[in-house]
């Protein structure tokens, strides 16, 4: 790669890696994981730099490349969870409005909704991407955007709801 | 709640942010090597594509769906299944992809990235049609076709899973999710992983790119040599990533079982490998099966080495092996700059001699110790250019026996033929 292009990478990169990062922790839910997946996409990002920046502004592309590393991440055998047949009890508080000091719980709340729909909601709601800039990103329909968003969107609810914030209704996104 | 108001809600979540970790330098260095072995693996892939297009002009090779030992049309094929039924709470997930039977007949769920077995509801069966296989549903009906693209609900429990395929390494995708599914016809057919059936299946020259769950990816161990797995005839050659070689026999035994036939290691002496370093020499000595992707789009072939319960333990993509071939200049670019199976780093050497040498390389005001060598040589004699690599430095570099190596030249792009 000619000297340009690797200044042009690093330019982007000095832009934009502290946004890869915050939608690579919405998306995994643990800040050091988040930095191995912005790391690998910088990484497969730079390998294919002059191609993706000839046909356009490279940020989709990244975003494409972080939320498939994420999914896959999690696809893995050696890092998938163990299912169980009985889940740890909880502790029953109060509900509360939602404040500032909620953000574990949020994370966590998030991390509650299963993995494909909450990379719908994170680029549907945190990156501003349309129904139809987020199914291109995730290679699906946008049947299965507006679908996956809206049970996302209740699963979130309902885990909020579980952690003890209340919100007032979210946002509704119809199911096609 | 607002989708403002929402944002806000996430905003809260990402209120403390841990150091930032990302390593841009090590990111890059990590890309300019893969740009490289996905060079050399499109030239692979493209010279494979002419390959078995020629077999399949001249009918060596059957066309899928047209081979005579494949099942009859109607033949009721296993597949696995859970408890999960119609009605039951499930996971909702979402997987798509095109549906693929491997020839082991396992049923996945394959794109260019991931590869899944399908495990589906309970009361469902598969039946052999056209090549492929028809699922079908608890009413008899068809719900989905081997090659069709298709969208499925799920996740990946194994809770109440059972039947074939679900030993290996390959992820699980169960089924929660009643028909109709989603399906289409696919424009393409992503290759998937197929278990070695033969040590024919293995040949090639094997570069490490995860080991023990561990990205290595363009990895050099202690001396230099990238992490490989060659495999010659019935011979098998590893460098270890710690101190030794290791060269054994091997076979592929009726059912995929891989057996390396002489347990003996090389050690080639070291002491400054770092601790916890993923061994490829390890991955070989405890695979019990392999499997091997087909190269396919951008990505060149690629060999997974399993071991006895069924777990991954390296993974790797085939690259061309070196050119040097077993001609005299090659013999001495290896006997000079390298041993044992890191025989990828020289990729050309040519021939020339020690006079030839000496006039390029070591002027007459030259007394170093390396040039007196030079200068005692036989100016007949032979000697050789070679273009190697060590990590992602590439050099030219004069060799002959009797002295020692002169570098002639080193960039961090590849080098082509020194002649």
């Amino acid at each position: 790669m000619a000297g340009s292009g690797e200044s042009d990478f690093r330019g982007w990169v000095a832009q934009g890696r502290a946004d890869l990062r915050r939608t690579a922790y919405l998306v995994c839910g643990d800040w050091y994981l988040a930095d191995d997946l912005v790391q690998e996409t910088l990484a497969r990002m730079f390998a294919v730099w002059d191609r993706v920046t000839r046909s356009g502004p490279p940020d989709a592309y990244a975003r494409k490349v972080l939320v498939n590393l994420a999914l896959d991440h999690r696809r893995r055998p050696s890092r998938r969870e163990a299912p169980t047949d009985v889940l740890p009890e909880r502790i029953s508080t109060p509900h509360v409005p939602y404040v500032d000091g909620d953000g574990p719980a949020v994370i966590a709340a998030l991390q509650a909704v299963p993995p494909g729909q909450r990379a719908v909601l994170v680029l549907r709601y945190w990156e501003d991407r349309s129904i139809e800039e987020t199914a291109r990103l995730l290679g699906t329909s946008e049947g299965n955007v507006k679908s996956q968003a809206s049970r996302g969107l209740a699963a979130l609810r309902s885990a909020l709801g579980d952690r003890g914030i209340v919100t007032e209704p979210l946002p509704e996104e119809a199911p096609s | 709640m607002s989708s403002q108001q929402l944002k806000d809600l996430f905003e809260a979540g990402l209120a403390s942010p841990a150091p930032d970790t990302v390593d841009v330098d090590a990111a890059i260095a990590t890309g300019r090597r893969r740009r490289r072995v996905r060079v050399g693996g499109t030239l692979l892939a493209s010279a494979a594509v002419v390959a078995v297009a020629a077999l399949l002009v001249t009918g060596v090779l059957p066309l899928r769906g047209t081979d005579p030992t494949g099942p009859a049309d109607g033949v009721p094929l296993a597949i696995p299944a859970s408890q999960w039924k119609d009605g039951d709470a499930g996971m909702t997930a979402l997987a798509q992809g095109v549906l693929v039977l491997r020839t082991d007949g396992c049923l996945v769920l394959a794109s260019d990235s991931l590869e899944m077995v399908v495990v589906w509801p309970s009361g469902f069966t598969a039946v052999a049609r056209d090549g492929g296989a028809d699922v079908l549903g608890t009413d008899g009906a068809v719900v989905a076709r081997a090659g069709e693209q298709i969208s499925l609900g799920g996740g990946e429990s194994r809770v109440g899973v059972s039947g074939p395929c679900l030993g290996g390494p390959t992820p699980i995708f169960t089924v929660n999710d009643a028909p109709p599914y989603d399906r289409n016809v696919a424009t393409a057919t992503p290759a998937t992983w197929t278990p070695a059936r033969s040590v024919d299946d293995l040949q090639g020259t094997w570069l490490a790119t995860e080991l023990g769950g561990i990205d290595v990816a363009g990895a050099v161990d202690h001396t230099g040599s990238p992490l490989v797995v060659v495999v010659e005839g019935g011979s098998l050659r590893a460098r270890d990533g710690l101190c030794n070689d290791i060269e054994e026999g091997i076979r592929v035994e009726e059912g995929g079982r891989v057996v390396l036939t002489s347990q003996s290691m090389t050690a080639g002496g070291c002491d400054r490998q770092r601790p916890g370093w993923p061994a490829a020499g390890v991955a070989a000595y405890e695979a019990r099966s392999a499997e091997v992707r087909a190269a396919g789009g951008d990505q060149p072939r690629q060999l997974r080495l399993v071991a006895e319960d069924g777990t991954m333990l390296g993974e790797y993509v085939e690259v061309a092996p070196s050119t040097w071939s077993d001609s005299a200049a090659g013999s001495l670019c290896l006997d000079a700059l390298t041993s044992g199976p890191g025989l990828l780093d020289v990729t050309h050497a040519r021939p020339t001699t020690v006079a030839a040498v000496r006039e390029r390389t070591v002027g007459p005001g030259d007394t170093s110790p390396a040039a007196q060598r030079w200068a005692d040589l036989d100016g007949a004699a032979p000697a050789a250019w070679c273009t190697s690599r060590v990590g992602s430095t590439w050099s030219t570099t004069a060799v002959a026996k009797g002295a020692a190596p002169v570098v002639f030249m080193t960039a961090g792009t590849p080098l082509g033929d020194p002649g």
